[in-house]
């Protein structure tokens, strides 16, 4: 075993047992900001993981990967603080519920 | 030199690593969301982009460093603004704050939804339970569900079985002591305040000229993008101002014309937030509001209309006008499943307006019984006041828009209770004609309750 390919499993496991924090948090809460900051983690710890799947596979291609889900997170975190702000705020028409029929 | 990479690799891969462990240690354990997200946002940032870095190096080509730094500079620049968004929504969404906090910097900065709970509950906003006793509740918790059976007082139905039974009708009894005309400028803005005025001449009744601009409490309603901000309060200062100078101008030519026509009238003006309005008119029997325009000036479809919004605050009766028409020959009274439906009759009654108009009822889905008793009752009032009342028409709850303008056209007066649905609540209610907004649309003037 190289040098490397301990260091390789050393981060693995170390990135699984985050993998497992951030899991747990986002299933447990309590509040929604918490399962949108642990769904941001878990993008962060996907882009590890691919990196590392690209370090023991010795593949190029998964890198690229990685690349992909560090563009990609940074959308879905920001989706969902709007979502999230949106839905804390009262509407600015809004009052009572005038709807007939 | 591969040597070396290797080890550097190594090294910085141990070290990036055991920073996302950390991070991930912290999301778990640390007390509120904004604890965690600090974990989240720096650790993780660091140790994934150490660990890219490290990666890139034992891969040794130099392609796969430029990946690596490529993702590493793209995280470093977004992953401010996200966890600065994410942090902005957690705070205003009311995500609790740890016991152990010393000072809220943001407290009055940002709005935040009060939560009454400590860090460890889920947020829930408090309801009130639809089976909790009536009698326990205080006047705004209750439901409105009595409103239908107690909507005409005991004084108005003593009245009208006073005149029944061969009293004399009585004439004077309900008339407008004080009237508030809207200044909201636009193409309608002429005909309100001339009506208006006429009215206020007619039955020698105080009139306010009010002009409401307004003022959002925070210049930024909802998430806006990089660099949005600015424009978001750009465009509230255009919008603030073309609204000033639309007050300005209606207010101009409303005191031409109260000078034209001898009335003595008081003026208004107003900047607030909508929440307030009524405050702001609070002791009015008839609020004349011009049509076409939403709060913001903007032109609009009636369900937006500054007449819907002062309608829904609960101000008092409004008068919506499109037009001025000659004569107020026929009455429409719109009757639909709304509570709010079976204020009309008296809403119209205590205007003490256009009594010599012949009142039609239009029941929408008068298979309802509800409906029915709505359309029953109200004929029944009318009469009793002295109103000629033509024989019911209705409308089914599916109609074409060709029908609404049918029946709606020979009116000149439209007693409705709202003016229009704001969003459908379903997708055959979106298939449906909006028969408010329909009719709201054709006839000159509008009465809401």
């Amino acid at each position: 075993m190289t040098l490397s390919d301990a260091a390789i499993v050393y981060a693995s496991i170390l990135v699984s047992a985050a993998l497992l924090a951030v899991c747990w948090r986002l299933l447990r809460g309590p509040s929604l900001a918490d399962r949108v900051i642990a769904l941001d983690m878990l993008g962060l710890i996907a882009v590890a993981v691919a990196a590392l799947t690209a370090a023991i596979t010795r593949h190029h291609a998964f890198f690229d990967v990685a690349f992909g889900f560090a563009l990609l997170g940074f959308l879905t975190t920001v989706a969902f603080a709007g979502l999230l702000e949106r839905a804390a705020r009262p509407s600015p028409a809004g009052g009572k519920s005038g709807a007939s029929s | 030199m591969t040597g070396f990479l290797n080890v550097a690799g190594a090294l910085l891969l141990v070290l990036g690593s055991t920073i996302v462990a950390l991070a991930g240690i912290g999301i778990l354990r640390l007390a509120d969301p904004f604890m965690r997200m600090h974990a989240a946002t720096k650790a993780g940032v660091v140790g994934v982009g150490l660990m890219l870095i490290g990666i890139g190096c034992l891969l040794g080509t130099v392609g796969s460093l430029l990946t690596a730094l490529a993702a590493i500079g793209f995280l470093f620049l977004t992953s401010p603004i996200a966890s600065h968004m994410l942090g902005r929504a957690a705070y205003i969404s009311g995500a609790p704050l740890s016991p152990e906090t010393i000072r809220d910097a943001l407290e009055g900065v940002l709005p935040r939804q009060v939560v009454d709970i400590s860090p460890g509950r889920t947020v829930r906003r408090r309801r009130v339970r639809a089976d909790a006793p009536f009698d326990q509740l205080t006047d705004h918790q209750r439901p409105a569900k009595e409103a239908g059976m107690s909507i005409v007082p005991m004084r108005e139905q003593g009245e009208s079985l006073r005149s029944a039974s061969g009293a004399e009708v009585d004439q004077g009894a309900a008339a407008i002591r004080h009237l508030t005309v809207w200044l909201a400028g636009g193409p309608a803005q002429p005909a309100a305040s001339r009506l208006a005025l006429q009215i206020a001449r007619s039955g020698s009744a105080n009139i306010t000229a009010l002009s409401a601009i307004e003022v959002a409490t925070t210049p930024q309603a909802e998430a806006v993008p990089l660099g949005g901000g600015y424009w978001a309060r750009w465009r509230n200062d255009q919008q603030r101002l073309k609204a000033r100078a639309a007050a300005a101008n209606a207010l101009s030519e409303f005191e031409a014309m109260a000078g034209e026509l001898q009335v003595r009238t008081t003026q208004r003006h107003e900047e607030i937030d909508l929440a307030n309005l009524p405050a702001v008119a609070a002791g009015c029997d008839l609020i004349v509001v011009p049509a076409g325009q939403d709060p913001r000036g903007m032109p609009c479809e009636p369900p937006f209309e500054l007449a819907a919004v002062v309608a829904r605050s609960g101000m008092g009766p409004v008068l919506r006008v499109s037009r001025r028409p000659l004569h107020v020959r026929r009455i429409g009274l719109l009757v639909d499943g709304n509570p709010l439906s079976g204020r009309l009759a008296q809403t119209l009654i205590h205007t003490g307006l256009w009594r010599d108009a012949a009142v039609s009822v239009l029941a929408i889905g008068d298979h309802r019984r509800s409906v029915q008793q709505f359309v029953s009752g109200q004929t029944e009032l009318l009469r009793s006041h002295g109103y000629t009342v033509a024989a019911p028409a209705s409308l089914r709850l599916s109609c074409e828009l060709e029908e609404i303008d049918e029946v709606t056209r020979p009116l000149d007066l439209l007693v409705a209770c709202s003016l229009g649905r704001r969003r459908a609540s379903g997708w055959f209610e979106a298939l449906r004609v909006d028969i408010h907004a329909a009719a709201a649309r054709h006839v000159p003037l509008t009465l809401l309750p």
